[in-house]
């Protein structure tokens, strides 16, 4: 009996767009996603896999055009493994579309299972894939698995995309896949996609993750499974990292720019920032001058570091002192709108979130004023 | 400042030199009338205090008096902090300025200087005409011309009197750094919006953003629903080119068509059977109702033969009894023709018998006639004789305007003759016989001459003796009478009379034989009646022609002797007769005709009766030509016979064919063919679809309609999020900029405060009920009464005027209070304002005299004569 190893990804989301982020950025993350085809080849290599199965949405929508469909081809046909591509639910089979496309381009290495037929994948390994051919289904789509025969002895590797029954964290009701598909079709392995964090399912099924993280609640790098299958045996499952960028979510509370100092020396020790996306969100309560230097500091330092900074300060409260009032003026005319301003803000009526930004501004331009004016 | 004493000379019109003095601490009123030199007693002021001694501008060289080439020069003397000065200047030639005062003394532009110091003015336009730079001068000197106009004071006298208000109400506006940030401010939020809150800038430009990108959005969305569209069609198509085939190829389809076939031949095979079997029953048919029928013609001719029979009998019969009938009729027509006959000619010999009567006495009558007629013509050729004698006497009657020419001619011949008596030598001779009168020289048997001219009478031989009848008259006397003779002698002879007297001889006897004529002619009518049995008309004419025609001579016989009347009443009777005798001889030919149409038609029928007999007879021969009864009988019993057999081998035939119907057959054997050749064409037409729908997924899809939508989409999201921070950005700005505005207002309001309260002092004098506020540069922004807003330019003048000095003397209070004393100069005020107004103004001016000099100059004594003042006449 023959054993195989071989590399599960899946959610490549090729030709996601990022267009909500600055040029430079959307271009360097969609560039990203065609590398870590690359990047994964040379995890199949280095783990002597010559196989690369994708657990469905290569790509991010049904047809994503020649540009990234050709660059993504070129990259797999340079490497010497075997490509398994199976459509997902972001880029699910439709008969002439996308996959009959690919199928009339693909390179020698780059097999489509865009029906739910097994293959054999070299001798004694056989592929069971559930392709997707809608966005949602409500059957189970790897129910056809049961019935998928396989010379005996053969190694069944099932391959779907979905979520699984009681998994529910994205709250879908479509495309289920019973937790136990593994032991009810007697599976070897069950190579699953649509989650994009790493994730096991009892010691027969995973969630490879995507192998480069696309949005932010992903903390950890994208990353790969390295499976080794031997006939009789539960199979070893290793993640591998294959990410560039890193996206992270924080929750700074901080009021005064001494704890954005220190918070920031944690998250360089953590990452490289220059490949990092940033969400970050600031809390708490400061006075007027540290907020300003705390989102001066954030945004004119950290947001240059980062590959990105997606910054929350709405939460970040002014709580404008006496000084801060008194920098704007003691009295007349700035003192008197600084005073009509905190009132809005005191009523929290509807524009009191808008009258501190005012207020907030007016202390920046007093602060310039009086810059320039000692200059 | 206070002014104490001002000379002028050689300026403009006061060319000699000229000293005002006297001016007080108080009121001074300069009254002058117009025209003599007050304004230019100020304008000489201001050259002094504002125009620089070295200016050449055109206004300096309009000082020197004209035609003059003098230097103008000003002295002024006054006070300030607390000191006398004596400012000199002279302007134009020589220029200089000397400025003493305080134990010193400066000379040109030091002077000019020391005099700004002193005086708090700016270096002005060299006109003095520039109100900024003057300082509180300016706001003080009301000339005449800006007097009206409720202006804020100069920038000096605001920055005095901030100064002063500053240090009074202890605020601190944050000046220009209030300004710069506001500013800012402003031009930030201009960059987003407008005044009128519009956007623009880069709000405006991601507000286009939003539309663009939606834009593009919209068109990836169509594009991917075509492609998805394309797709889905691709699929559909392609499952039922699947089925069609399928339906193409389907072998249960071409077995049912064949089987469809095969019935089709048997049902036609059938259908040609029963066709042939309702054939062969429809001739059996044929020849039993021949057969039947020929039985039926049989009867009829029968029938026919023996009713024609029976009707030629009766026929025969009634045309005898008609002949009889006819002949009694010609018997007796011929008998009552006799009658007729005899009848008549008894008339025509009564008739003729009567007509010679009647011819006899016609002719007696005649002749008769005739006679009278003649013996009447014969009496009547007397009476025309007599006629004739009559007519010709009545016929010379002569025409009474003729003879009464007559008779004017011999009157006129009488008259002439006697004339010429008159005139004329009557010479008469009495000759004695034998002597031969001769007449010159012409023998005359005349005795008596008369003369008129000398004629010699010779007397046989005896000589002669003329005479000369007196010259002239006698011969033309002689002429008239000769011409009247000849004129009455023509006229007699005319008319063949001898004289009037004649004339009227004659007339009267034709008068008489007219009247007799009248007579006779009325009894020659009467003679000539005429005679009608004749033929003659009455009068002499026809009387005369009748005679003529018949001669003289008509025999008259004897008058006949036959009874006319006797003859006409036989001849009555045999008419009568006559036409009795007619009645009946017409009445039989009418009777005789009646029979004889009566026997021809008789005859007619019996004819007609005989053809039908034998038409009859010519019919049974031909229904026998087929045989005889009992022939004919039997074909038609053997006929019948068939035709049941045909009947009954028809509906077995029928039976047969009916058991499949060809014409459902064949409609679904070409139902069949149709959806055969309907499937063939979809399937065409399904082929050529699905390759343009998959040759236009291949064109879409590489463009990867999907990955641009979903960029579109990210991009719209982006554009949004980037509007919505600038729209955020701006309402900050926005609210920055009013919480500015307000702040400004409110700071203004404060600070102007002591203004407008010392300002208010003056106003409730004036205007009760009034009250007034000031903008940013002091100038007075509003007017309110009873609660009412009005625009300071809606004011009458008088009001404008009064408020304009009011707020000046609040001012200058302000400024006094500064410790800067201080000259208000009003030149020729309060035009406009009435009596009780101008009364409260003066009260205030006298007021306000007792803290500051007022030097009030005017052209109206009479106004401001109740006022105590220092008044001051300019010589």
């Amino acid at each position: 009996m023959a054993s195989i190893k071989f590399i599960h990804t899946a959610d490549w989301q090729l030709g996601k767009p990022f267009r909500r982020f600055p040029q430079e950025v959307s271009g360097a993350l969609g560039e990203a996603r065609l590398d870590v085809i690359d990047r994964l080849a040379e995890v199949a290599t280095s783990n002597g896999a010559a196989h690369v199965i994708v657990a469905g949405d290569v790509f991010d929508n049904v047809e994503p055009g020649d540009r990234v469909v050709t660059q993504a081809l070129m990259r797999m046909q340079r490497a010497a493994v075997t490509w398994w591509l199976m459509p997902g639910n972001h880029d699910h089979a439709r008969p002439g579309g996308l996959w009959d496309r690919i199928r009339g381009a693909a390179p020698a290495g780059v097999c489509i299972v865009d029906a739910p037929i097994a293959v054999e994948m070299e001798e004694g390994a056989w592929l069971l894939p559930a392709p997707l051919e809608h966005r949602r289904t409500v059957a189970d789509p790897t129910s056809a698995m049961a019935d998928m025969s396989t010379p005996p002895g053969a190694l069944r590797i099932g391959l779907a995309h979905g979520s699984i029954t009681e998994f529910g964290a994205t709250g879908e009701s479509t495309n289920l896949i019973p937790p136990d598909r593994a032991r009810l079709s007697n599976l070897d392995y069950l190579a699953l996609g649509d989650w994009h964090g790493h994730m096991t399912i009892g010691e027969r099924s995973a969630y490879s993750g995507t192998p480069e993280v696309d949005r932010f609640g992903r903390d950890a790098a994208g990353s790969c499974i390295c499976v080794t299958l031997h006939p009789g045996q539960a199979p070893q499952l290793e993640r591998v990292e294959t990410g560039r960028y890193r996206w992270l979510s924080r929750r700074w509370e901080v009021s005064s720019v001494e704890d954005v100092e220190r918070e920031l020396a944690t998250l360089r020790g953590e990452a490289r920032l220059s490949d990092v996306l940033l969400s970050l969100k600031l809390v708490g309560a400061a006075s007027l001058s540290d907020r300003v230097a705390i989102t001066s500091k954030v945004e004119g330092q950290l947001a240059h570091e980062l590959r990105h900074l997606d910054l929350d300060v709405a939460n970040l409260l002014a709580r404008p002192t006496p000084e801060d009032i008194a920098e704007i003026d003691i009295q007349g005319a700035l003192a008197g709108a600084a005073a009509s301003l905190q009132a809005r803000i005191d009523a929290e009526g509807v524009d009191a979130r808008v009258a501190s930004a005012a207020l907030e501004r007016l202390y920046v331009e007093s602060m310039r004023f009086n810059a320039e004016d000692a200059r | 400042m206070i002014i104490d004493f001002l000379e002028i000379s050689n300026f403009r019109k006061f060319r000699d030199p000229l000293r005002i003095d006297g001016f007080t601490n108080g009121l001074n009123i300069v009254v002058e009338p117009n025209e003599t030199g007050k304004s230019t007693l100020l304008e000489a002021l201001r050259a002094a205090l504002f125009v620089r001694h070295s200016a050449n501008t055109e206004l300096v060289r309009s000082y020197v008096p004209i035609g003059d080439s003098v230097a103008p020069r000003v002295s002024v003397g006054f006070s300030a902090k607390g000191t006398s000065w004596t400012l000199e200047k002279q302007f134009v030639r020589s220029p200089f300025a000397r400025l003493s005062g305080a134990g010193s003394r400066r000379e040109s532009d030091a002077a000019e200087e020391a005099l700004q110091e002193l005086l708090g003015f700016e270096r002005g336009n060299n006109r003095g005409s520039d109100p900024e730079t003057r300082g509180p001068l300016g706001l003080l000197w009301v000339e005449q011309a800006s007097a009206l106009a409720v202006e804020g004071p100069n920038r000096l006298v605001r920055d005095s009197v901030r100064g002063v208000l500053e240090a009074e109400v202890g605020a601190v506006t944050g000046g220009r750094r209030f300004e710069a940030i506001r500013a800012k401010v402003e031009t930030d939020y201009g960059a987003l919006r407008t005044s009128t809150g519009r956007s623009r800038g880069a709000l405006a430009a991601a507000e286009a953003r939003i539309v663009e990108t939606a834009e593009a959005r919209q068109q990836a969305e169509t594009s991917f629903r075509e492609y998805e569209q394309a797709l889905s069609e691709l699929e559909a198509a392609r499952a039922r080119l699947r089925i069609v085939q399928r339906d193409l190829d389907d072998p249960e389809q071409a077995e049912q068509r064949r089987s469809l076939e095969e019935n089709l031949r048997t049902a036609e095979t059938a259908a040609l059977r029963a066709a042939g079997a309702e054939a062969e029953h429809g001739r059996a048919d044929e020849i039993a109702k021949t057969a039947a029928t020929r039985i039926e013609q049989l009867d009829s001719a029968e029938r026919r033969v023996s009713t024609a029979d029976e009707a030629r009998g009766a026929k025969s019969s009634a045309c005898g009894v008609a002949k009889g009938a006819y002949d009694e009729a010609a018997v007796e027509e011929r008998d009552l023709r006799g009658v007729h006959e005899g009848a008549r000619s008894e008339r025509e010999a009564r008739e003729e018998a009567l007509t010679a009567a009647r011819g006899r006495a016609r002719d007696f009558a005649a002749a008769s006639g005739a006679r009278r007629a003649i013996e009447a013509r014969n009496a009547l050729a007397a009476l025309e004789e007599r006629e004739g004698v009559l007519v010709s006497e009545a016929a010379e009657a002569i025409d009474a305007g003729r003879l009464d020419r007559i008779l004017t001619l011999e009157r006129a011949e009488l008259e002439a003759r006697a004339r010429f008596e008159a005139g004329t030598v009557k010479v008469e001779f009495d000759l004695s016989d034998g002597f031969a009168l001769r007449v010159d020289g012409e023998e005359s048997q005349a005795s008596t001459f008369d003369l008129v001219g000398p004629t010699r009478f010779d007397i046989g031989s005896a000589g002669g003796l003329v005479v000369r009848p007196p010259a002239g008259s006698g011969r033309s006397l002689e002429a008239d009478l000769a011409a009247s003779n000849d004129a009455l002698a023509a006229a007699l002879r005319e008319l063949g009379i001898a004289s009037h007297t004649a004339g009227v001889a004659r007339n009267e006897r034709a008068a008489a034989a007219a009247r007799e004529l009248h007579a006779l002619r009325l009894q020659i009518a009467v003679a000539c009646p005429g005679d009608p049995t004749i033929g003659l008309d009455a009068g002499a004419d026809a009387l005369r022609a009748f005679v003529a025609d018949i001669g003289d001579e008509i025999p008259v016989g004897a008058a006949p002797d036959d009874d006319i009347d006797g003859l006409e009443r036989a001849l009555t009777e045999a008419r009568l007769a006559e036409v009795s005798a007619a009645g009946r001889y017409d009445e039989s030919r009418a009777a005789l005709s009646k029979c004889e149409t009566a026997a021809a038609a008789a005859n007619a029928e019996l004819a007609s009766a005989e053809r039908e007999v034998e038409a009859a007879a010519a019919q049974l021969r031909t229904a026998l030509s087929h045989g005889e009864r009992a022939a004919l009988e039997e074909t038609l019993a053997e006929a019948q016979r068939d035709r049941a057999a045909r009947a009954e081998a028809l509906e077995t035939a029928r039976a047969n064919a009916s058991a499949f119907d060809v014409d459902t057959l064949r409609r679904r054997i070409a139902n069949l063919d149709r959806a055969a050749s309907q499937a063939e064409s979809e399937r065409l037409d399904l082929t050529g679809r699905v390759a343009a729908l998959e040759a236009t997924i291949a064109r879409a899809g590489p463009t990867g309609p999907a990955g641009r939508l979903a960029e579109a989409l990210e991009d719209e999201q982006a554009a949004t999020a980037a509007r919505d921070r600038l729209v955020l950005e701006a309402d900050t700005l926005g609210m920055l900029r009013t919480a500015l505005a307000d702040a400004a207002s409110e700071a203004s309001r404060t600070f102007l405060a002591p203004v407008t309260r010392r300002a208010a002092t003056y106003v409730q004098q004036l205007l009760p009920g009034c009250e007034i506020t000031f903008d940013d540069e002091l100038g007075l922004a509003s007017v309110t009464r009873s609660g009412i807003d009005e625009s300071c330019g809606d004011l009458s003048r008088g009001t404008q005027e009064q408020l304009a000095i009011l707020t000046r003397l609040a001012f200058a209070d302000l400024l006094l209070e500064d410790g800067a004393p201080i000259s208000l100069i009003l030149d020729d005020p309060l035009v406009y304002s009435d009596d009780v107004r101008l009364e409260v103004m003066t009260n205030m001016l006298q007021e306000a005299s007792k803290r500051m000099q007022v030097i009030l100059l005017t052209c109206r004594s009479h106004a401001f004569r109740h006022v105590e003042a220092n008044r001051i006449a300019l010589a």
